[in-house]
């Protein structure tokens, strides 16, 4: 159930306390789905196949990365950890979708492992809307164009030989839990901050 | 000797998510001394590096400090062992440390029995987050999990607490000894093994206050409990008539069984409701009433039989009773006067004759009319004859107007002789007129007409008494006829009558004697002046007679009466013998 909001620019407005919690109660669910999924696919595609050496390849995200605890990189302003995850987020708007699209010509593929997926992107693209809020309600509706990584995985996914789609399938999964994580953990940071760390 | 046996990694595990650890075990050593070394490389990355440390963990192990540590990458981690004979290599293991975290367990675990307003127990648990986990910054979120068993239980009962760092514990027994735990795990990696074990006692001074709040229930009831016995058995009489109303007895009157045994009728009867009947007195006083007036009337009857029954039975001894039952005051009083009669009147064989007549002779009953005619003529030759005593017993017979003078004497004795006298005369002008009745036939049928009226009165007794009245009227006239003719004889009686009622004097008497005198000389001489010395008597009569009060209206009657009379006497003496009948006949009339 959707709490009650107040609508400033078109858009609807819960309290910034509301909404943060929200989300990053909606971010620990996508990170808890996403390793579901990856341990599922782990177990019955990669064991037999030897995949990890091969799929041992960057994350297209790679370059966006969390300061590291005790680094004076934490005292940033929460202002650059909403947008690390926002970037984040972006990125996988795209690639979520044709992983959506694309697994179900996997042979074999379990149910379970296509609504997981499914889940993971719809859940993704309201955790992505509900940081735009927070954004704009920090910083008074002034949104700059956000640049993120781009994917190019798309011809992998698409390619006839079995053992090379599987090798892509296997490390879009495995990116895609880490990332999850990276947003949750960047969530918390700015709630911790936030609220005086009563709920942490 | 032999190379060494192939090593293996055991498990590698960060507790805070900025270091971590791996361990091996490793394999058979060939008989000669081993060395082993860890050598890892990097996702993405083609160089492989050795490990950084191996003394921090202890043996058999590498440690990465957060200076080697890259959260968010992927370590192929492999192991070599290495002896004179040769070398071997394990598998290689990928570890991504945000899933191989496993902190160290809380903290400052603390136990504390408290109580609520309600004075119910509970243990109070509370802890901190490991040390080492920066758990402030929001880069861990742990969760945690307590633990707790009494001291002789076997199984261990867990409670999930979520983010919480403190958790209260219910229903614990009094007197046990209880064990507390706690472990915590972040929100993606491994639980963290139980903490120290703490211990406490659950004391027993609860219990003792329960006690008593229950002994001073079980008083106070107690307490109120005999309280309602007592009042019970002092209010039971009541509280018995409240619950049991006593039962309205019968409202209709019975029979009562006292009364029954007791043999009361009265009673009996009055609890019936026969109150209406009167007592038994009244009753009796009822019956006896009843019985004097069938007694009374009895009476009344028997006279009434007694003088028909004589007038048809045996004549001579009926009427003997007759005279003595209802009549026998009457003739004990006129015996007494006959008595003072008889020096003057005859002896009473006479009178004997006289009655035998009257019953042999009903029909004699029917000439009183024509009795006066025939007695005038007689009454002068009873005057001529009185001067004569030696007479023979035929003249005796003719002497009957002397019987009536002795019936006046006897009225003139007393007032109940009075009717006695008039009853005497009415029988004594019945013989008169049974003696002239084969003379004239003409007076027997005007005598028969008046006699059936007679009967009709003689039958009512109270009629009977005024019969004599009826009767004196006529007497009145025929004594007059009886004057008119006799003259002194006929004035004698009536005069005697009313003046020895009236006036008991002698004067009077010399005044009849007068009269009579008067009469042998008008009878002699002249009959005017005997029609004279009527009408004065007569008037000195009605005079006396009539009551002070009422003395002018019967005065006047009277008057006119005589008025005709007196117009009848001269008719008679003018025409002598014709007229007096006809006189008679319009009298009646």
């Amino acid at each position: 159930v959707l709490p009650i909001c107040s609508v400033r620019n078109g858009r609807c407005f819960g309290s910034f306390e509301e909404l943060l919690e929200r989300a990053v109660s909606l971010s620990e669910e996508i990170s808890k789905k996403a390793f579901e999924l990856f341990t599922a696919f782990d177990s019955q595609y990669a064991q037999s196949h030897q995949l990890i050496v091969k799929s041992l390849k960057k994350c297209h995200t790679s370059s966006l990365d969390l300061p590291k605890p005790g680094s004076q990189a934490m005292q940033t302003h929460p202002v650059t950890l909403l947008k690390l995850a926002s970037k984040l987020l972006r990125a996988w708007q795209v690639p979520l979708n044709h992983l959506v699209n694309n697994l179900p010509s996997l042979k074999n593929v379990s149910p379970s492992i296509l609504s997981k997926a499914k889940e993971i992107e719809e859940k993704s693209n309201g955790l992505l809307e509900g940081v735009k809020s927070i954004l704009i309600q920090m910083q008074n509706g002034d949104t700059e164009d956000e640049n993120y990584p781009g994917w190019s995985g798309l011809a992998s996914l698409k390619s006839e030989t079995e053992d090379i789609r599987l090798f892509a399938y296997y490390n879009m999964i495995r990116c895609e839990g880490r990332d999850t994580q990276k947003v949750e953990t960047a969530l918390k940071m700015v709630k911790c901050k936030i609220s005086n760390e009563n709920n942490c | 000797q032999s190379p060494p046996g192939k090593p293996e990694i055991h498990k590698c595990r960060s507790p805070d998510k900025e270091t971590f650890t791996c361990w091996w075990n490793p394999g058979s050593d060939g008989g000669l001394p081993t060395n082993y070394s860890l050598t890892y490389s990097k996702e993405g990355e083609k160089n492989t590096y050795e490990c950084p440390d191996y003394k921090t963990s202890g043996p058999n192990s590498c440690f990465f400090s957060k200076q080697y540590t890259s959260i968010w990458k992927i370590y192929i981690i492999t192991v070599n062992a290495t002896n004179e004979m040769g070398s071997s290599t394990s598998d290689p293991l990928y570890v991504d440390v945000t899933y191989i975290v496993e902190p160290e367990p809380p903290r400052n675990l603390t136990l504390e029995v408290k109580q609520l307003k309600d004075k119910k127990t509970y243990l109070w648990v509370k802890w901190l987050p490991p040390t080492i986990t920066d758990v402030k910054t929001g880069w861990f979120t742990m969760e945690y999990e307590i633990r707790l068993k009494s001291e002789e239980a076997d199984e261990w009962e867990i409670h999930f607490t979520g983010h919480q760092t403190q958790f209260k514990v219910f229903d614990l027994y009094p007197g046990q000894k209880y064990l507390v735990q706690t472990r915590c795990k972040p929100d993606h990696g491994y639980w963290s093994r139980w903490g120290q074990e703490k211990s406490i006692e659950i004391p027993n001074d609860f219990t003792l206050k329960d006690t008593t709040v229950w002994i001073i229930v079980a008083v106070l009831s107690a307490v109120i409990c005999l309280i309602m016995v007592w009042a019970v058995a002092l209010k039971g009489y009541s509280m018995m008539t409240c619950i049991f109303p006593p039962v309205p007895g019968p409202k209709i009157k019975g029979f009562d069984t006292h009364l029954l045994e007791k043999g009361k009728s009265e009673e009996l009867l009055s609890a019936l409701g026969c109150q209406d009947f009167p007592p038994t007195s009244d009753c009796e006083d009822l019956l006896v009433e009843f019985l004097e007036v069938d007694d009374n009337e009895d009476e009344r009857l028997m006279p009434s039989h007694s003088k028909e029954y004589p007038g048809q039975g045996v004549k001579p001894t009926h009427l003997d009773p007759d005279s003595d039952s209802g009549h026998g005051s009457y003739d004990s009083h006129s015996l007494l006067s006959e008595k003072c009669e008889e020096p003057q009147a005859y002896p009473p064989a006479f009178h004997i004759p006289e009655i035998t007549e009257k019953p042999e002779n009903p029909e004699a009953n029917i000439p009183p009319t024509p009795n006066p005619q025939n007695n005038t003529p007689n009454c002068h030759t009873d005057t001529s004859k009185s001067t004569t005593w030696p007479l023979p017993p035929g003249q005796h017979t003719r002497r009957s107007p002397y019987h009536s003078i002795a019936d006046v004497c006897k009225l003139a004795g007393s007032p109940g002789d009075t009717l006695d006298s008039f009853l005497d005369k009415a029988e004594e002008n019945v013989l008169k007129l049974s003696e002239d009745a084969g003379e004239e036939e003409v007076a027997v049928q005007e005598g028969a007409k008046s006699f059936p009226s007679d009967k009709q009165n003689t039958s009512w007794p109270p009629l009977q008494e005024k019969g004599p009245i009826v009767y004196a009227k006529p007497p009145d006239y025929v004594e007059i006829h009886k004057v008119n003719k006799d003259g002194v004889l006929s004035l004698l009686p009536k005069q005697r009558e009313n003046h020895q009622t009236e006036n008991p004097g002698v004067p009077e008497t010399s005044k009849e004697y007068a009269k009579v005198s008067g009469v042998t000389d008008n009878n002699i001489l002249v009959l005017v002046p005997d029609s004279r010395a009527q009408n004065t008597a007569l008037l000195e009569e009605s005079a006396k007679k009539v009551p002070p009060s009422l003395e002018q209206n019967q005065s006047e009657k009277d008057l006119a009466s005589f008025t005709a009379t007196s117009s009848n006497c001269r008719l008679q003496l003018g025409r002598l013998d014709y007229l007096d009948p006809t006189c008679f006949m319009h009298s009646f009339h």
